[in-house]
């Protein structure tokens, strides 16, 4: 009675993920997009400035995301510190913001007759930042951040892992090479002038996309829109950093000793496509087939039939300079490292190979992606988020369709091409191991420069590692 | 070398612009627009026929897509004393596939049908849940069920589950925030309660095949309550269930859990008010304040939560705007009640950096103080009353958030017309009801665990201990990540 399941599975039609929107400027700049969904009283209010660690100065790691936190700070108008508190009296939900390597995000949920005090509040930190800041709050957010990053990276298993990751990839002065959150001492160092220059030049209306999703009639939200945005300054958008794709001149390992880490775990890491291009979907379907729970390649080869290792995965990152590939296992206790790093590479070399990754691995791949994106409008804040970022990527917040049209174009020979391309390159093994206790991050109130991973160069991909 | 940057920066980015100056309609608040009234969506309730399976369904056409969780009463509260871990472990066994179908193949058929099915155990109900587009959905039911009423509980799975398993709680005790979680259940009810007890190598490894096959013959039809959203009709939602149980010849009663014990301290275990876990190279302490609270079902329930929202709730909260954003102590800080079937805790947690701990304790105690003694100001009240009243109508925004707000009155056993009363019940609500509820709620005595670097925080932890900050004065005992005592 199940023999027909498994081969009627292809889904017989796609899912509509047509997001009906309207798209428009303001005389300053500032990009609306404004998609009505009435099905609950309230409205998603989701801004866009497109900036993020990306654009961060040699120097300056972690800035954007500081900068970030300063918005949260008060505005000329709506007083200092008032933000959470204003919008948790009128019942909105979802209020936060969010920076990542290419933009910078600011968004709350609002009932819909609190529109306009939403806009009120999002067009005053973006016209009007400058008046109140001041040199007190900015050494809370410092202190703030920096909690942030003891609490997310440097208290946790794994933390050392990430920053020795991008290390090995992006090469000093690269903006990716401290990840978002940026070092110690280039947090301590950000200055009240520093934040007002950031704001000056990249929080532009012109730089900037407000979405609004939701419950509201689009005439009267233009009008609102322009009322409170309208004035605001016309100032041209800044060029977007452009930088040459880093490449690994030769593959290496690097080792990182970390105490909170009670298990060994070794990843690959090669440099990735783009966001978008034809190599990026290519990969993430060739990532799935590796990681896919049961049936992934990864898994059955050291979790289920080999159970070898806690955990692995590999995934595809793409962000707008450039992106990376990663495969990798944590090891159960006991595991030998060696014998793990010679099932990853001869998994990855077969599921390359014309055997390969195959049809139905790729269908499974393409569905998933199909499900999640109708999932995912059922939320307004998950629909704004969805059309904002097209609009960041491509420049069409319907994009949607198209997109899922080319990741149904790709197939076992695009994607095995691709992954050719990518991981035949140099790569960078990253070992973590647990370790006894570091003595404590000297200065824990000031500048902390933390310890370099140690970095050697060899000749080929490694194959065999050393016992720990 | 920093000025030089900087310098290059803003040339590059052309000269800073100047604000215009103030604009005055700008220096008030907009006024709302009208409301608009706001009804509760209504839900619809059935049985599966021929069963005592009920059924309540949010039905909603909007998307293509089904969303089902169907429900046991029973979970880990029952798990015996010396098998710890028990449901937790044979839920994990269980995801790894059915008497016909092997992990990788029930995967595979699930990846066929772009749908995702688990099987999980919480302390007083077990779950089976189902997301799946409505076009596949009876499939992605066929499976669902067939991993309960036919599971595999094959041994090689259990090994390798239970491998994983110990690995994880290895790694568990290696960071500050997994210890804290680890000993939590202790710290609020006691060592020698069901839910103080921990997940050991010794529990894990007395769990066989056999146990889980009693602890699934226990996951039955009758007594459970199916939980449906989406882009289905209760008929064949009904319909569905009932062909399906009959296939798989499933029947039975469900096992009830049992209901949890009060608190139970132990002296010699439990004796001491501060408790503290080493890290050594720590960078931050977390602390977890704990103590008892009301049930859910409390009738001043509403008083109680607009109480705690105002002390930890949100950002806006006394403690967050304390510790993070007076102070720069923590990232975060949150208090609130959390609730069982039929009791209530109180919890107090953040994360502060290692050297400000000692400061951070005695900010915290001050603000439980504060709460339990002083007032509440009218500022507070409004704020986090309307909030909470003007925020009801976003826990039904969509299908499933209505069906998670209406299935909370099932576990706790509430009045069906709850939900409609609670706005009005918000909205009665006074500044002296809050104080009322503070008074009456607010423990005068904690426990607290600190999980941090002990060479640099032991002192400072221990003074707090003996001047009775948080409870009864005493020594702070030193424990390891498994609550056994360190000698000092």
């Amino acid at each position: 009675m199940f023999a027909s399941l498994v081969l009627a599975s292809a889904l017989s039609s796609s899912p509509s993920v047509q997001i009906p929107f309207e798209r428009y400027r303001l005389d300053n700049g500032l990009e609306i997009i404004l998609a009505e969904d009435h099905r609950a009283p309230l409205v998603a209010v989701d801004l866009w400035v497109h900036v993020g660690s990306g654009d961060e100065a040699p120097g300056r790691s972690g800035f954007a995301h500081l900068f970030e936190h300063m918005m949260f700070q008060g505005a000329e108008h709506i007083g200092e510190d008032v933000h959470f508190d204003v919008l948790r009296k009128l019942g909105a939900t979802s209020v936060n913001g969010t920076t990542n390597s290419d933009r910078t995000n600011f968004y709350e949920v609002v009932p819909q007759n609190q529109l306009e005090t939403a806009l009120w509040l999002e067009s005053d930190r973006l016209g009007f930042l400058l008046p109140v800041l001041n040199e007190k709050s900015l050494q809370n957010q410092r202190d703030v951040v920096r909690n942030e990053r003891r609490q997310r990276y440097d208290n946790v298993a794994w933390g050392k892992e990430r920053f020795a990751v991008n290390a090995a990839l992006y090469p000093e002065g690269h903006p990716y090479r401290y990840l978002t959150i940026g070092k110690h001492e280039d947090i301590e160092g950000a200055s009240v002038d520093d934040v007002r220059a950031f704001w000056s030049s990249r929080y532009v209306p012109s730089n900037a996309t407000l979405a609004l999703v939701g419950d509201f009639a689009s005439p009267k939200a233009k009008a609102l829109v322009e009322k409170w945005f309208g004035s605001l300054r016309t100032e041209p958008a800044p060029k977007k950093t452009s930088l040459p794709t880093p490449h690994l001149k030769a593959s290496s390992r690097v080792d990182v000793a970390d105490p909170f880490a009670k298990l060994v775990r070794v990843r690959f890491v090669w440099h990735g496509p783009r966001n978008l291009d034809d190599d990026d979907l290519d990969l993430g379907l060739f990532t799935s087939a590796l990681s896919a729970p049961g049936w992934g390649r990864l898994q059955r080869a050291l979790v289920v039939e080999r159970p070898l290792c806690e955990s692995v995965f590999a995934f595809e990152s793409s962000a707008g300079l450039s992106g990376s590939v990663q495969i990798g296992a944590t090891l159960k206790p006991g595991t030998d490292l060696g014998l793990v790093e010679k099932i990853l590479d001869e998994e990855l070399t077969r599921a390359k190979e014309s055997e390969g990754v195959n049809q139905v691995e790729i269908n499974r791949a393409q569905r998933r992606t199909e499900a999640a994106f109708v999932f995912e409008l059922d939320e307004i804040l998950g629909k704004a988020e969805r059309l904002q970022s097209f609009n960041h990527d491509v420049g069409d917040p319907g994009y949607s369709a198209q997109y899922l049209e080319r990741l149904r174009a790709r197939t076992p020979a695009t994607v095995r091409a691709a992954a050719h391309k990518w991981l035949d390159q140099p790569r960078v093994v990253v070992v973590s191991r647990p370790a006894p206790p570091m003595p404590p991050t000297p200065g824990a109130t000031g500048p902390a420069p933390a310890a370099p991973p140690k970095t050697s160069a060899t000749p080929a991909p490694a194959t065999t590692g050393g016992a720990p | 070398m920093n000025v030089v940057v900087l310098a290059a920066w803003l040339v590059g980015a052309g000269p800073p612009a100047v604000a215009t100056g103030p604009e005055p309609v700008r220096t008030v608040q907009p006024p709302p627009a009208p409301e608009r009234p706001f009804v509760v969506p209504a839900i619809q309730t059935g049985a599966v026929p021929g069963t005592k399976l009920d059924v309540v369904l949010v039905e909603d056409h909007s998307l293509p897509a089904v969303q089902l969780r169907l429900v046991f009463p029973t979970g880990s509260i029952g798990d015996p004393g010396d098998k710890t871990g028990l449901s937790g472990l044979c839920a994990r066994l269980v995801n790894e596939g059915t008497a016909r179908l092997d992990k990788v193949a029930f995967e595979g058929a699930l990846a066929d049908l772009a749908a995702s099915v688990d099987v999980g155990a919480g302390v007083e109900q077990s779950y089976l849940s189902l997301h799946s587009l409505k076009e596949t959905w009876l499939p992605t039911l066929d499976l669902a069920v067939e991993l309960v009423a036919n599971p595999g509980l094959r041994e090689d799975d259990l090994q390798r589950v239970r491998a994983r398993s110990l690995a994880q709680l290895q790694q568990q005790r290696g960071s500050a925030a997994g210890i804290a979680q680890r000993l939590q259940g202790r710290l609020t009810w006691g060592s020698t309660h069901p839910l103080g007890a921990l997940v050991t190598e010794a529990s894990l490894s007395a769990i066989g095949t056999k146990d889980c096959a009693a602890v699934m013959a226990g996951w039955r039809p009758d007594g459970a309550r199916v939980f449906v959203a989406g882009d289905v009709s209760m008929a064949e939602v009904t319909a569905a269930l009932a062909k399906r149980i009959e296939r798989f010849h499933w029947r039975g009663q469900t096992t009830k859990a049992p209901s949890v014990p009060a608190a139970l301290f132990d002296p010699l275990l439990d004796g001491a008010t501060v408790t503290l876990v080493d890290v050594p190279g720590a960078e931050q302490s977390v602390v977890v304040v704990a103590g008892l609270g009301p049930a859910r079902q409390a009738s001043d329930h509403e008083a109680t939560e607009v109480m705690t929202a105002i002390l930890g709730g949100s950002f806006s909260s006394r403690i967050n705007m304390n510790l993070r954003e007076k102070n720069g102590y923590t990232y975060g800080a949150r208090a609130g009640m959390s609730y069982l079937k039929k009791r209530g805790s109180f919890t107090t947690s953040t994360s502060v950096r290692t050297d400000v701990t000692g400061k951070a304790l005695q900010e915290i105690s001050n603000e439980l103080q504060a709460l339990r003694t002083g007032p509440v100001s009218d500022i507070e009240v409004a704020r986090e009353r309307d909030g909470s009243l003007l925020a009801f109508p976003a826990s039904f925004s969509t299908s499933s958030a209505t069906l998670d707000s209406w299935s909370s009155l099932f576990f706790y056993d509430l009045p069906k017309d709850t939900l409609k009363k609670t706005p009005a019940r918000l909205k009665a609500l006074t500044k002296a009801d809050v104080e009322r509820a503070a008074r009456g709620h607010v423990p005068k005595s904690f426990r607290l665990l600190v999980v941090g670097d002990a060479s640099r925080i032991r002192a400072e932890v221990a003074a707090h201990a003996a001047a009775g900050t948080f409870g009864k004065p005493g020594p702070v005992v030193v424990v390891d990540a498994d609550g056994q005592p360190r000698l000092p």
